[in-house]
């Protein structure tokens, strides 16, 4: 029986307290909806990705080589704790598709099976394999852009020899998850695909008869890889090995667990952020509960509840809005990971992407809840065990209020009685007041931050293609050629003028570190692809010594005047040692740069290029389109215009839902603090603001008590959530960088703006939505009833 | 709208005055057709047991509560007939309130609780005077938890009478209050109406503050079941309760 009657007031108060019990559970769900989408959809990729490269095999090591005999494999088979080798041949392609006037680039592969064991196999999802060396498996992603079907005809240009080839199939690849062309940001499968052949087909083109460019490596598990790539490295020199990597260098899986970097750090970051929230409302409204309970409390005790009873009833009440938090939380967070996975999924190519989440989010996000919620009811609960049967059941004294210290300050003669209420209050409460504070000012950095990602990107793009790389295309070759080439490229149709570059694989070592980069050699009087330093301005190359760019001078520990060692994996295989003379800005990967004659002296060859940059005119693209098909030297191009306006349709289509999402999320913390605190604030004060009204102080003016205190609370919060938003801006700017990009910490005004005004309109629905209880103040009540 | 009340006229009329709380059979008539008139500078004690509809005249006097049917005029205003904006000018310009539990904002000083009226009154006597009115010029700077219950109901007096207003309507002023704490509470009121010729209501269930009035009125059942006029007032230092 007494517990039906506790039963019953929990549920009284529940309902009488179902405003700010709801805008508490809300901001709870905010922070478990956040944990069960990052670490659900961070479990799921990361689940798959293992899955998927378990049973298709991708290799643990790669390594590329001008030509090698196929018995070579054997030899590196042999090396201690390598466990299965497949030689392959890999290339770069152009491709023609029927209907699509621009050239496209292609990563052509054999297909495993021929020699060695399955290693980096293909997902069929189509279709059949190849059979005659005309046949062609292409990469799913690629065909559907493109409208291509099973049956359709493409052309190749595999090495400088046209080629058709009928598509007889689709398929996804381990090794391909995120299908990106290197040197580029976001993908674009129109524009960039894998073709699978077989062997035969490419030992001719590539001119690989009985060889291989390409072996992939598996080792036994608990090798410790780097001991292997020595090894193989070793052995490949002779070959024009150009470095062998692991698997974490592998672009794809790069991407990939840059993406799962980026949910941990959301995961770590975001929640705690809410539930630290959720726990400063629970204790501010479960305090005001154990105070208005007082006598109650007090009957209680008096009639013999036990101390754990009345624990019991105030930890229920909590523990309950908390459910309903959780609760929401968990099917806001499967509806937000559903809809992030599937954003995944179309960028990331899985034979099988569904978003999962394990049990043990669910037990972590209830046993986070639980004991943000229990930490915020601590001391509340605490005071009402301690309330003695006889004090509880006396009317609390008036609120001491003091004048001395901080307090002094309303004493100010030109306040007015109302305003001194307000400094008053929030001076009296002064844990509550800094944690508001505290609260909005996290809202605003949230704010902030949801909109610092769209800065940086903005601030990426600005410096890739308006500062560091002004050319209209970037034309690749098959090989490094004279640089006679150059005239030829540049009497191309469309081409105004023509910059010409050359690069090389190397490892660059200084001391202790190293890494392997490409080494770009450019032209001294180069206009069109620039080095840029840290004011952005630009930065001619120097006639002799190496430039860095700062993550790459980062990684190796190497300031101006440093020796650093280039040991070029091609060619001649020089070991190099340059004197870094500057180091460079740079957002995109980690690369290193040097005169273009100097490299080509040291390289001990005439002068040769790997390719240029054009200047184009856009009036003749389609003619350029042509003429790049029928040169077979050329590799692959690449048009900025296609490139930024890939990236910035991506970034329209996939930042502007989260965005919305994030600001959604901050206005329900700042709405969460400011209702709670004028909820509160209103039930202390509903017997002051009813002797002002019966005064004859006119609505809006008690309105301004209200609205007052909340707006000092807000206002104060702006600079600190400016701060906070700086801060948490700068942290995902770190943690969301890799070396494949530097995200750039900046956050603009409009930002700034967009984030002050999203609390203010927030504080003030909030605002408004309490406001209306004054309209309701019943002015006799409140003032026969004594608190 | 028009509360400067004209020179010849009574303070208030009340006709009919009716006031029922609820529908259907749980119905309260606090107020049954009740008529009364007040006359300006007169001080009224009104007697009577809980829910005799004393309380409920007062807040309908004072512009907090609307009668259900019946009219009240302030002077020549209708102040049945306003809205709530009018009402609270009403309250703002003419009305003064002494309530059983004081009432004072807990964050404002003995003083800045009586600038609180003077603030939006148009022609305030000074805080200190009205303090000093009430014997508490040594504690203006005292906060409500720093003064005693008399001391606070003497600040709610100062308060009330601050703005000088033409009525004060006070509901068990001395009702939370000791008898010696009463007396000086009960002197305050008394003041305000001999020296400022302020018209003072006053609920109260004590039967021998009824002494210190003009007129006393017992209120039963909705309505006013007697009056008397006293010969003589007493003064609130010869009453003892």
């Amino acid at each position: 029986m007494t517990m039906r009657m506790l039963d019953l007031k929990l549920l009284r108060d529940l309902w009488r307290l179902r405003g700010q019990s709801l805008a508490t559970a809300m901001v709870i769900a905010a922070g478990i909806a956040l944990h069960v989408m990052a670490s659900g959809a961070l479990g799921s990729i990361d689940a798959s990705r293992q899955a998927y490269y378990d049973r298709y095999r991708l290799a643990d090591v790669f390594v590329t080589v001008k030509r090698a005999p196929l018995s070579v494999a054997a030899q590196v088979a042999a090396i201690p704790g390598v466990r299965a080798v497949m030689p392959r041949i890999t290339g770069a392609a152009i491709v023609d598709v029927p209907g699509v006037a621009e050239p496209v680039n292609a990563l052509v592969h054999s297909l495993p099976g021929a020699h060695g064991a399955l290693l980096n196999m293909v997902h069929l999802v189509r279709g059949r394999l190849p059979e005659r060396d005309d046949e062609a498996l292409v990469s799913e992603a690629f065909t559907r852009k493109n409208g291509l079907t099973g049956g359709s005809h493409i052309f190749a240009i595999l090495n400088g020899k046209r080629q058709a080839l009928h598509i007889v199939g689709t398929a996804l690849s381990p090794e391909h998850v995120f299908t990106i062309a290197p040197g580029n940001l976001v993908n674009d499968d129109r524009r960039y695909g894998v073709l699978w052949l077989n062997r035969t087909a490419l030992e001719a083109a590539f001119d690989q008869r009985g060889a291989f460019n390409e072996l992939l490596l598996r080792v036994d598990s608990g090798m410790p890889v780097a001991g292997i790539i020595a090894a193989v490295d070793r052995q490949m020199a002779r070959h024009g090995g150009t470095g062998a990597y692991a698997r974490a260098d592998l672009l794809s899986d790069k991407f990939l667990r840059g993406e799962i970097d980026q949910l941990a750090t959301i995961a770590r970051l975001l929640p705690p952020m809410f539930l630290g929230v959720g726990a400063f409302l629970l204790w501010v409204m479960i305090g005001r509960v154990v105070e208005s309970d007082r006598a109650e409390i007090g009957l209680l005790k008096a009639f013999g509840y036990r101390n754990s009873e009345i624990a019991g009833q105030y930890s229920r009440l909590v523990i309950a809005i908390s459910l309903v938090g959780v609760a929401l939380g968990c099917g806001l967070g499967a509806w937000l990971g559903h809809g992030l996975t599937s954003i995944y999924a179309r960028f990331y190519q899985f034979p099988v992407l569904v978003f999962r989440i394990d049990i043990q989010s669910y037990a972590t996000a209830v046993a986070l809840t639980l004991a943000a919620a229990l930490v915020g009811a601590w001391g509340p609960v605490r005071r009402a065990v301690a309330l003695s049967p006889a004090v509880a059941m006396q009317p609390p004294a008036p609120t001491v209020y003091r004048s001395d210290g901080l307090a002094a300050m309303a004493q100010a003669e030109w306040l007015d009685a109302p305003s001194r209420m307000i400094l008053r209050h929030l001076l009296r409460f002064r844990t509550r007041t800094l944690l508001s504070i505290t609260g909005i000012a996290l809202a605003t950095g949230l704010s902030i931050v949801a909109n610092f990602n769209m800065d940086a990107i903005g601030k990426l793009v600005d410096f890739i293609f308006n500062y560091a790389g002004r050319q209209d295309a970037t034309v690749v070759l098959f090989e490094a050629r004279s640089t006679n080439v150059l005239a030829d490229l540049s009497h191309l149709p469309g081409v105004l003028h023509a910059e010409p570059f050359r690069s090389v694989p190397a490892t660059l070592r200084h001391g202790q570190h190293q890494r392997r980069e490409a080494l770009t050699g450019i032209a001294p009087t180069a206009v069109l692809s620039r080095m840029v330093n840290d004011r952005w301005q630009p930065v001619t190359v120097p006639p002799h010594g190496v430039v860095l760019s700062d993550i790459l001078a980062k990684t190796l520990d190497a300031v101006p005047g440093d020796q650093v060692t280039v040991d070029v994996l091609e060619g001649r295989r020089p070991s190099l040692s340059l004197r870094v003379v500057s180091v460079v800005r740079t957002y995109e990967g980690a690369p290193a740069w040097i005169d273009l004659s100097e490299l080509n002296r040291l390289l001990l060859e005439p002068p040769s290029i790997s390719g240029a940059y054009l200047r184009i005119d856009p009036a003749r693209t389609d003619a350029l389109y042509r003429a790049v098909k029928q040169r077979p030297m050329i590799a692959g191009i690449s048009f900025r215009a296609d490139v930024l306006h890939n990236f910035e349709q991506q970034v329209r289509d996939n930042m502007g839902t989260f965005r919305i999402y994030n600001v959604v999320l901050a206005s329900i913390m700042v709405i969460g603090v400011v209702y709670n605190n004028a909820r509160l604030s209103f039930s202390e004060r509903a017997r002051e603001l009813a002797t002002m009204r019966v005064l004859g102080y006119r609505r809006d003016e008690v309105a301004y008590v209200l609205g007052g205190e909340l707006l000092v609370l807000v206002l104060a919060s702006l600079l600190p959530g400016i701060g906070i938003g700086m801060a948490l801006a700068w942290y995902v700017a770190q943690a969301f960088s890799s070396d494949i990009y530097t995200v750039p910490f900046f956050v603009s005004d409009a930002t700034i703006g967009l984030a002050l005004a999203t609390t203010l309109l927030a504080a003030l629905g909030a605002t408004i939505l309490v406001g209306r209880r004054l309209d309701r103040l019943d002015l006799v009540r409140a003032l026969k009833s004594r608190e | 709208m028009q509360v400067e009340q004209p020179v010849l006229l009574p303070a208030f009329r009340a006709i009919g005055l009716e006031k029922t709380y609820g529908e259907g059979p749980t119905t309260v008539h606090a107020l049954r057709g009740l008529d009364l008139v007040v006359e300006r500078g007169e001080f009224i004690v009104l007697l009577g047991p809980s829910g005799s509809g004393k309380s409920t005249l007062l807040h309908i006097l004072g512009g907090l509560d609307r009668a259900t049917a019946g009219q009240v005029w302030f002077g020549d205003t209708d102040i049945t007939s306003l809205n709530d904006a009018g009402l609270t000018e009403f309250r703002r310009k003419s009305v003064g309130f002494v309530f059983q539990f004081y009432n004072l904002v807990a964050g404002l000083t003995a003083r800045e609780n009586v600038q609180l009226v003077t603030d939006i009154a148009d022609d305030p006597m000074p805080a200190a005077e009205a303090l000093a009115m009430v014997g508490l010029t040594e504690r203006l700077d005292h906060f409500p938890a720093q003064l005693s219950g008399g001391e606070q109901q003497r600040v709610a007096i100062a308060r009330a009478v601050a703005k000088r207003p033409e009525i004060l309507l006070c509901d068990e002023p001395t009702g939370a209050l000791d008898s010696a704490t009463g007396t000086r509470v009960l002197r305050a009121l008394v003041d305000a109406n001999v020296k400022l010729g302020t018209t003072v209501l006053m609920v109260t269930h004590n039967l021998s503050v009824a002494d210190l009035a003009d007129r006393v009125l017992r209120f039963a059942d909705g309505g006013i079941g007697h009056e008397h006029r006293n010969a003589v007032r007493r003064a609130p230092e010869d009453i003892s309760w």
